[in-house]
């Protein structure tokens, strides 16, 4: 029988590549250097590479120079801090995992920043002056809780928020109001998860939209209703199973009927036949050439499928991918570790607390 | 409005010659270098060196129009700009970016500037907060203007809503679109122009019933626009909705939009049980998930307030049939509503 690969090895080169020579296409991604950092890293993490020493150095040096004096992480040298930099520069520098890219990041100044993008609804804007909407709360809650600088001050009224971007379909908008839409859902819960308040959402409604983005004939996921399948959705809504099966548990369910929500097979399926590209990568759809960065998008959906619960992998058992956490999506062992130094004593409380052991294997 | 088209970089002009442009500072041996072209990194480096001179001038502001978003409404304030001018400028930059997050933004604030500039007495929500449809507090209250006030205030969202309209003729799900609609609509108080909403999403439901964006908009306007759902509202979009699954029952919007105006409007799901049972005399509605997905809700709840064991059958009968006909890519969650239905408690 014809069995699918996950062509680990073409990916690693993929991602390798694009370590020292960004093309002129990707100028577009100027403001968006910690994301190239954090995709990076959490690609070669997923597959299993270690991360070797002078790549290390490079995004420690290379994120140097984008933090902002009053706090928080820009998009690259001298531009203003933004909430969706700043988590994936403190999720680049936690993978790398050593006491130097942890020293890195100006506590101080992160807190202020954090503080200063913070609204009295209970909604963060994603820069200084900046909209509104449900990826802030996610983005600023991850980087406070992996830093340990959370306070009632940060939290007061967040999860109050992003109930209320919670719409009459179940999944959660931008913002209250707007159409339910899977990357603002699992922004949304994944900062819930942190806030520890998943139960204020209306479960029943939120469990049945999500399970009903899985497409009938291709497995894959949309974003929307009545949208197309994407194969970014894999990671947004896929990404939503693992925190909604352990509420699940909370609401009473055994831990049998954890592994229903969808049909991972069918999606592990159209990643590994639909979405790899021969020159390595992954890519939206089939029909897509030009390929966006979005490899690790790829992989972690693909980890999701395999890891929850027990494990389960399509095709060819070389295909396991590393444990990521669910919430703050790095792996497992760089989160503890990014906690043991962070927390110290209280590491342990923490860990328990942020719910690291979700995921079983 | 049309850009004007200028061979000469910015940079060659006479007005520029005393500026010396910063290089970016990557640091040593940066991790993904990216290849610039020589006109990006120039930009750029003009961009900083007016950054950190923090210089408020005519050509600063030129040079926002081609870099950055916070600066340039700082610029716009500081100079006393036309702001009209301003959403000419937006209009172009929209067409050309329809799915940038700034641009968008942008607009906002700036319109959320000319609310402010036009009553300055009675706005109570300072243009320069961040504020979203329903977080915001409305700008003032609409009854309480003027007649000439309110002419000036309805024309304004007018312009909006026909620019906004014209944006989602391009992409009708554009998302950046959808909310700064709604954004416009209750940053302007209860005005005459809620009303007017109604018919635009049935105009756009008519070209495209799947519009689920067309759908939720429907919603929020009738939710939010007479200041709250009243029961004359949920009988007529029961209607609407209701005949729109009549006419394509595999369509999933309005099925969702039907049960989330009952539950909004505090009915029960089990108001719709006929309605439902008809659909399965008519071939095409007989496949259609959503139907027995609705019916497998009213069962249930039928189940639990009537604790009756026929009921409970029926409901699994349902179950059953989603999980291995009508949407088998969803049998393992039909399935675990099948055993949630084993814990009802029926009468004996």
């Amino acid at each position: 029988m014809f069995r699918l690969e996950l062509r680990k090895l073409r990916h690693v080169k993929y991602v390798l590549g694009a370590i020292d020579k960004a093309g002129t296409h990707l100028t577009a991604l100027d403001a968006s250097k910690p994301w190239l950092c954090y995709w990076i890293l959490h690609a070669l993490d997923l597959l299993g590479y270690r991360i070797p020493e002078r790549i290390a150095v490079r995004t420690i040096s290379t994120l140097q120079h984008i933090q902002s004096p009053t706090g928080g992480f820009g998009g690259g040298p001298g531009q203003e801090a933004h909430v969706a930099t700043t988590y994936a520069a403190i999720n680049a520098l936690a993978i790398i995992g050593t006491k130097e890219a942890y020293d890195v990041i100006n506590r101080e100044t992160l807190k202020d920043f954090l503080m200063s993008v913070k609204q009295k609804d209970g909604s963060f804007t994603m820069a200084v002056g900046g909209e509104v909407d449900v990826r802030g709360s996610y983005c600023a809650l991850s980087a406070a809780t992996i830093t340990n600088i959370v306070t009632p001050e940060l939290t007061a009224n967040a999860a109050e928020f992003i109930a209320r971007c919670q719409t009459y379909e179940g999944g959660l908008g931008g913002f209250p109001g707007v159409e339910a839409h899977a990357g603002y859902t699992f922004c949304g819960l994944a900062a819930l998860e942190l806030l520890g308040r998943t139960d204020i959402l209306n479960l029943d409604t939120f469990t049945k939209w999500s399970a009903s983005r899985q497409m009938s004939m291709e497995g894959g996921f949309q974003g929307r209703t009545n949208k197309l399948v994407d194969g970014c959705y894999a990671f947004w809504t896929g990404g939503i199973f693992p925190i909604l099966g352990k509420m699940l548990e909370t609401a009473g369910q055994d831990q049998e009927v954890l592994d229903f929500v969808y049909d991972r097979d069918g999606l592990q399926e159209y990643l590994l036949a639909a979405c790899q590209s021969k020159t390595g990568g992954l890519r939206d759809k089939p029909s897509k050439h030009e390929l966006k960065d979005i490899a690790p998008g790829g992989l972690s959906a693909l980890l999701w499928t395999e890891n929850y619960d027990k494990r389960k992998v399509v095709g060819s058992p070389s295909n396991v991918l590393e444990i990521t956490h669910p919430v703050l999506n790095i792996r497992m062992d760089k989160v503890r570790k990014a906690f043991l130094h962070y927390y110290g004593k209280a590491a342990e409380d923490v860990i328990e607390e942020v719910d690291i052991e979700i995921i079983r294997c | 409005m049309a850009e004007q088209k200028d061979d000469v970089p910015f940079y060659q002009k006479p007005e520029w010659a005393d500026v010396v442009p910063i290089p970016q500072d990557d640091g040593p041996n940066p991790l993904v270098p990216i290849a610039y072209t020589q006109e990006y990194s120039t930009t750029m480096g003009y961009f900083r060196a007016m950054c950190r001179a923090q210089e408020k001038s005519e050509r600063a502001l030129d040079l926002t129009k081609i870099v950055i978003e916070f600066y340039r409404q700082q610029l716009l304030k500081e100079l006393n700009k036309d702001l009209k001018i301003e959403l000419e400028w937006i209009e172009w930059m929209v067409e050309e970016h329809p799915k940038s997050y700034q641009i968008w933004h942008h607009r906002q604030v700036i319109v959320g500037r000319i609310a402010q500039s036009l009553f300055p007495s009675i706005t109570t929500t300072p243009s320069s907060t961040p504020s979203t449809a329903q977080s915001a507090e409305a700008a003032f209250v609409f009854n309480d203007l003027s007649e000439l006030q309110k002419t000036t205030v309805q024309d304004l969202v007018k312009s909006e809503l026909e620019f906004i309209a014209e944006a989602l003729k391009e992409d009708t799900k554009n998302y950046h679109a959808w909310s700064y609609r709604q954004w416009v609509l209750a940053h302007f108080g209860l005005g005459p122009w809620w009303t007017g909403e109604l018919a635009y999403t049935e105009e756009l439901l008519k070209e495209d019933v799947r519009n689920n964006s067309a759908w939720n908009q429907r919603y929020f306007a009738v939710t939010n626009g007479s200041g709250g759902l009243t029961e004359e509202d949920v009988q007529r979009e029961v209607q609407f909705a209701k005949s729109s699954i009549e006419k394509t029952p595999s369509n999933e919007s309005p099925w969702v939009y039907l049960t989330g105006i009952l539950r909004k409007g505090n009915h029960s799901v089990t108001e719709i049980k006929e309605f439902c049972e008809g659909l399965l005399s008519v071939p095409r509605a007989n496949f259609s998930p959503f139907v027995h997905a609705t019916l497998l809700d009213i069962y249930e709840v039928e189940a639990k307030e009537q604790r009756s064991a026929a009921s409970v059958e029926k409901a699994k009968e349902e179950a059953t049939m989603l999980a291995e006909k009508v949407d088998s890519i969803r049998s393992k969650y039909w399935n675990w509503r099948k055993t949630q239905l084993q814990k009802i408690d029926v009468a004996a």
